[in-house]
């Protein structure tokens, strides 16, 4: 693959000023988090509480983004409101968020109170019944969810990978049933995952880290999207 | 040490910048299958949406959040010349905004900006795993005709529902997850998934400037690197070497 030739492009001050200010504020952040040993101790501390600022005004930012995304939420259920039936989905979920949203402004104003304590009880059950209930059985079902997409897999191609896969699955699976296999499966199950799966994972984990310094030099030189046109 | 790797990733990625047209970049079979759907989708009159998971700015997966966003404009830059729209879903409201301002580069670059809404990019609150999330993708690719579902970022257990979804309506999938459990999932429902760092250098496949070149050819030049380290490491631990 070889590389495109570019027009040239014109130079904007808005986006030279945008990418000079990230460049320095990402420099001043790195080294306030990261304190240089051969820096002066008093510049380390004034980086240090700068950033720790920095880092305090990006959470406050977040906390108002939540905002915004509500709203988008509301703008983009509502449009669909119109649509029957799937907009009965999105009548679903707005009808959920401002009863959630009402409970929670009740019980935070005294109004509503579920026993003697002043703890939100009525908002955490909504959330234990609807959410953590859902999101464990989820959790529960990835392993089969994997050996069925794995079965398909091998239906379209049999191939060693595939093959291997599959067979780690059912062994893992099978290792935690009590069924059958004994010590002989649990303790392959228990090799398997300490050992390959292991391996594998920090594998990614390395992988995705030497990504992310790449993207992480684009962004301090200047040369992300954000930056151009 | 991370003002070392640093300073090794800049020098790479300038020299491998510079020496671009010399370098051939090795093949990603996802990239490749990537191209041919978003040609199938434009040719077919299908949408495409493009979940950036629960990848969040605020948190250790900020510039994993802006690989994603700009696979997200690679794609949009593609296929935002069709008539059905480009739409993206993600779970952090931060990127929410960054997801906007690539659908709108996109669509800019066509000419098309009167065809941009900001609804296009959609927020879904999530828990400890994203599924109002995947169940947004799920009506994204029903309800407008949605031919292909790009996952690229954070995901969980939830990439199994999505991925189910677009099987059992046959859609076309190219997953992605910077998890091990969404990775396993991706790896067993899609003959060409991204893997891991893939990610990372989208643009050197969809818009090879120098630069992305350079920065692709960097993040090779880097594993081989800890490869050897790691092996080097190794083979001194049993030779008995104290390290």
């Amino acid at each position: 693959m070889s590389a495109s030739p570019q027009p040239r492009r014109r130079l904007r001050l808005g986006a030279a000023l945008l990418a000079a200010l990230t460049i320095a504020i990402a420099l001043v952040t790195l080294l306030g988090l990261e304190p240089v040993a051969s820096l002066p101790p008093a510049l380390n501390q004034t980086l240090n509480a700068f950033s720790q600022l920095l880092v305090q005004l990006v959470a406050v930012i977040g906390a108002l983004a939540l905002l915004i995304g509500v709203s988008n939420l509301v703008r983009f259920h509502a449009a669909q409101l119109r649509k029957f039936p799937r907009g009965l989905y999105s009548l679903i979920l707005l009808l959920s968020l401002f009863g959630v949203l009402i409970v929670r402004a009740l019980e935070r104003g005294g109004v509503l109170r579920v026993g003697a304590d002043e703890t939100p009880a009525l908002s955490l059950l909504l959330l234990d019944v609807a959410q953590v209930a859902v999101e464990s059985a989820l959790t529960g079902l990835i392993f089969f969810a994997l050996v069925y997409a794995a079965v398909r897999l091998m239906r379209q191609a049999v191939t060693l990978w595939n093959a291997l896969f599959l067979a780690a699955l059912v062994i893992v699976l099978l290792g935690f049933s009590p069924l059958g296999g004994g010590e002989a499966l649990s303790a392959l199950r228990e090799w398997l995952l300490s050992v390959p799966v292991n391996a594998g994972t920090r594998g990614l984990l390395i992988g995705v880290a030497l990504g992310i310094v790449v993207v992480g030099v684009r962004v301090l030189i200047g040369r992300d999207r954000t930056f151009r046109e | 040490m991370i003002y070392a790797i640093l300073l090794i990733a800049l020098l790479l990625t300038v020299i491998s910048a510079v020496r671009a047209r010399t370098i051939a970049l090795r093949v990603v079979p996802a990239y490749r299958s990537l191209q041919g759907a978003l040609s199938a989708a434009v040719e077919s009159g299908r949408s495409v949406h493009v979940s950036l998971g629960s990848s969040a700015l605020l948190d250790q997966s900020a510039l994993t959040a802006m690989a994603s966003a700009e696979l997200l404009y690679q794609a949009a830059a593609r296929t935002s010349g069709g008539d059905l729209p480009v739409t993206a879903s993600l779970t952090d409201p931060v990127v929410l905004g960054v997801a906007q301002d690539r659908l709108r580069r996109a669509y800019a670059l066509r000419n098309r900006l009167d065809a941009f809404k900001p609804t296009f990019a959609r927020w879904y609150p999530s828990g400890e795993a994203a599924l109002a999330l995947a169940a947004g993708v799920g009506m994204a690719l029903l309800d407008e005709e949605g031919g292909l579902a790009v996952l690229c970022g954070r995901f969980g257990a939830e990439l199994a529902l999505i991925a189910e979804t677009t099987v059992r309506y046959d859609r076309d999938l190219l997953p992605h997850s910077t998890q091990i459990e969404g990775q396993a999932i991706a790896y067993a429902t899609s003959p060409t998934p991204l893997l891991g760092e893939e990610l990372f250098v989208s643009a050197a496949y969809l818009e090879p400037t120098p630069l992305h070149i350079g920065s692709a050819a960097t993040q090779d030049a880097l594993r081989y690197l800890v490869v050897i380290f790691l092996i080097a490491f190794a083979v001194l631990i049993f030779l008995g070497v104290n390290l």
